[in-house]
């Protein structure tokens, strides 16, 4: 079964629709990307799916259980974090901080506890630092726990972002361009980081993500969005192929109009055995 | 404010600065326990002599930041506050009174700082809860209270031994009013909630002001006279001892006494709070409301909690203030008192603890002695011949003064005079980037004392 489960997500600005009737079923312990052009509605589904905003139709569930209508703070109690495409570290709080503060849904200390300061309390302070250390050991950022977040380099930001999100023991991590402007060699480092927390720590995750190589190098399945509607979902062979979605990336550079027939003649297009891929319930 | 629990990551840089000028042999502890010494000696030889007091005052300052061990500060604290300053009190009530005010501003400012400081939500009717606490005792210590329960009229006044329920009553009272002003301002930031909060200070004073008709509750505005005085339960003890003193130096003593174990109190409170979860909670909305939701935090309970525990240490403080004065009306309580209170936590440094009880020390001191004293000093001044005008008072001129220190404060440390170290980095980080990674650069080189202290 599928571990998180969105059905025909609809979500309007004013007279805009920047989410239509999305869905995606994603199974536990995979990688799943969501790519397409930019305003495609992308961080919008994320936003949705985080609580952030409210969806105005469809059903999401994790574990079958309903997410609508929930809080952010609950949905990310319940299992569902994630990082930002505009980091948003706490700037001034230390890098151990930031990651206790993504503990905060798993301590228990009620204001008596840490007003009595007893050792219970104190018990689960010192437990929460040493695993927000071993978090900080896992996204390579331990020698820096105690620096500010603003002094991190970006690509060490992104990271403390990423173990910040870790530190509510997710099952679901959504991760919102985790290598946008990174060079080469940190966008491998991402792409190592990204396969790690699903072989290492079993966690599913769902990335928004225009680096073609890393998309298509990590992802087990691929959902293509492109005007808040979803035209394509599938394998990054299928995807890769998709005349749709190549339509929606190249088409783009044309006049600016699109039309509902394919333009043009792709290589990729022309070899594609199978131009049937499985597209959304559109 | 002498016991020494800080994390190593937010060690203060002047007392790293003092420990790298001092070293780490016996000397910082003989220039303190000299210091405080000396101070004392002159102060109790000179009991009326400002700058004695000051001095002496600010031997607390020494004491904190020195790099000595725990023990020692504790020790040399409750020499200080608790063995020189009452002796010097018997000598001269004045200064003793001066301390025992600056203590209820402290614990006020420190209340305030939970709010503005840690949580970053201006709050400009602070005052309210202070006026919660106050009116509160004030009402049941005096046959008041009969208004409002006509057929329990016999039991009011309630007797002294009350006043220690209602202190917890008052914390209570003051925390469920907070979370009343914090409901309908939860959406509400910056400018809009400050206009908000300033309303609800508003409104609570001119309830006072009106509620008594048609049943007077508050006195209205002729105010609350006669109200209870906490028990003086150590009198037989006294006799026992065969102490002679006066009800009126004991109770000096006693408000004194209290009001500094509030004050313990409230420092404890807040330090442990900053350092949990939930002060890490009310930083992180601080700093990025939609990120601090995301990663779990639930943001209309922690806005709740942080005006709810602001405002029990107003609440607290206004049973003391009432009982101490035994009179209030609602002048005390007006918008001004919330704006001095707001300059204290500023002059401070906004989220530091150590700011807060010196801002609030300090311009208490200015205000009640500093600015007196000169008053008279000029008057002398003029007797000798010194061409100064005869109506100039600056008593008159509090307000003034009390705005150029603000503005002075502001132009050049506008993170206040004890920042907290993330304030200071975040205002360095403003004004140029280079600058603010020095400091952290800076701040990472530094040796810090205090690891290893406990």
């Amino acid at each position: 079964m599928a571990l998180f489960e969105a059905k025909d997500v609809k979500k309007r600005f004013g007279g805009l629709v920047a989410v239509n009737e999305v869905s995606l079923s994603v199974d536990e312990r995979s990688i799943v990307s969501v790519i397409g052009p930019n305003g495609a509605g992308k961080t919008t589904f994320f936003n949705i799916v985080t609580g952030i905003y409210q969806p105005d139709e469809g059903t999401i569930t994790l574990n079958g259980r309903s997410l609508v209508g929930l809080r952010p703070d609950q949905i990310a109690a319940f299992g569902i974090t994630r990082t930002f495409q505009n980091i948003r570290l706490f700037n001034n709080m230390t890098v151990l901080e930031n990651v206790l503060v993504g503990m905060h849904t798993r301590l228990n200390a009620s204001v008596w506890q840490i007003l009595l300061h007893g050792s219970g309390y104190r018990r689960e302070e010192r437990q929460a630092i040493e695993r927000g250390l071993d978090l900080l050991e896992f996204v390579n950022l331990r020698h820096r726990a105690d620096d500010l977040a603003r002094s991190l380099a970006y690509g060490e930001q992104r990271r403390l972002e990423i173990g910040r999100a870790l530190a509510s023991a997710p099952k679901l991590i959504l991760l919102d361009e985790p290598a946008a402007g990174m060079n080469p060699q940190e966008t491998e480092d991402a792409t190592d980081l990204i396969l790690r927390l699903r072989d290492q720590l079993g966690i599913t995750v769902v990335l928004i993500e225009h680096d073609m190589s890393l998309v298509m190098e990590i992802s087990e399945r691929i959902a293509v969005l492109d005007y808040g509607r979803m035209i394509a979902e599938g394998t990054p062979k299928e995807i890769r192929h998709n005349p749709r979605v190549i339509e929606a990336y190249l088409g783009q550079g044309a006049a600016g109009t699109r039309g509902d027939t394919p333009r043009g003649t792709l290589p990729a297009q022309a070899a594609a055995a199978n131009p049937g891929a499985p597209t959304s319930s559109t | 404010m002498s016991t020494s629990q800080q994390s190593p990551a937010l060690g203060s840089t002047l007392r790293e600065r003092l420990a790298a000028s001092l070293g780490q042999g016996v000397t910082p502890y003989v220039v303190v326990v000299g210091y405080v010494v000396i101070a004392s000696f002159w102060l109790i030889s000179n009991p009326f002599s400002t700058i004695a007091f000051l001095v002496f005052l600010s031997s607390l300052l020494a004491i904190y930041y020195f790099p000595i061990p725990t023990w020692l500060r504790v020790a040399l604290g409750l020499i200080v506050l608790g063995g020189v300053m009452p002796y010097v009190g018997n000598l001269n009530q004045g200064f003793l009174d001066v301390v025992t005010q600056a203590a209820i501003f402290v614990a006020l400012a420190l209340g305030l700082n939970v709010v503005v400081g840690f949580a970053g939500l201006l709050d400009l009717g602070y005052i309210a809860f202070f006026a919660i606490g106050a009116y509160l005792w004030a009402i049941f210590s005096t046959p008041q209270a009969a208004n409002i329960f006509p057929g329990l009229a016999a039991s009011f006044p309630l007797g002294s031994a009350w006043f220690f329920v209602f202190l917890i009553l008052g914390v209570v009272a003051a925390g469920l009013f907070g979370v009343l002003l914090g409901l309908p301002v939860l959406r509400l930031r910056g400018d809009y909630l400050a206009i908000v909060t300033l309303g609800f200070g508003e409104v609570i004073r001119l309830l006072a002001n009106n509620l008594n008709r048609p049943v007077n509750i508050t006195g209205g505005a002729q105010g609350i006279t006669n109200i209870g005085q906490p028990p003086l339960f150590f009198q037989p003890a006294l006799d026992a001892l065969n102490v002679q003193s006066s009800p009126g130096a004991e109770y000096r003593m006693y408000f004194y006494a209290l009001a500094l174990v509030i004050v313990l109190i409230t420092i404890m409170s807040a330090r442990r709070l900053n350092d949990s979860r939930v002060g890490r909670a009310w930083t992180a909305i601080r700093e990025d409301e939609t990120a601090a939701i995301a990663m779990g935090v639930p943001l209309v309970r922690m806005k709740l909690l942080a005006f709810a525990a602001g405002a029990t240490f107003a609440g607290a403080m206004g049973v003391l203030y009432a009982a101490k004065l035994r009179f209030i009306s609602p002048p005390t309580f007006d918008v001004v008192q919330s704006i001095s209170i707001l300059a204290m936590v500023i002059l401070g440094g906004m989220g530091s603890i150590p700011g807060a009880v010196l801002g609030a020390t300090l311009i208490t001191l200015l205000n009640l002695r500093i600015l007196p004293d000169f008053a008279n000093q000029l008057v002398l001044w003029r007797r000798a011949g010194l061409p100064i005008p005869a109506n100039f008072d600056p008593v008159q001129y509090q307000r003034l003064f009390f705005g150029l220190v603000l503005i002075l404060v502001t132009i050049f440390r506008p993170e206040g005079l004890l920042p907290e170290r993330r304030r200071r980095a975040e205002l360095k980080a403003e004004g140029s980037k280079d600058t603010g990674e020095a400091l952290v650069q800076d701040e990472q080189n530094m040796v810090h004392p205090d690891v290893g202290i406990k």
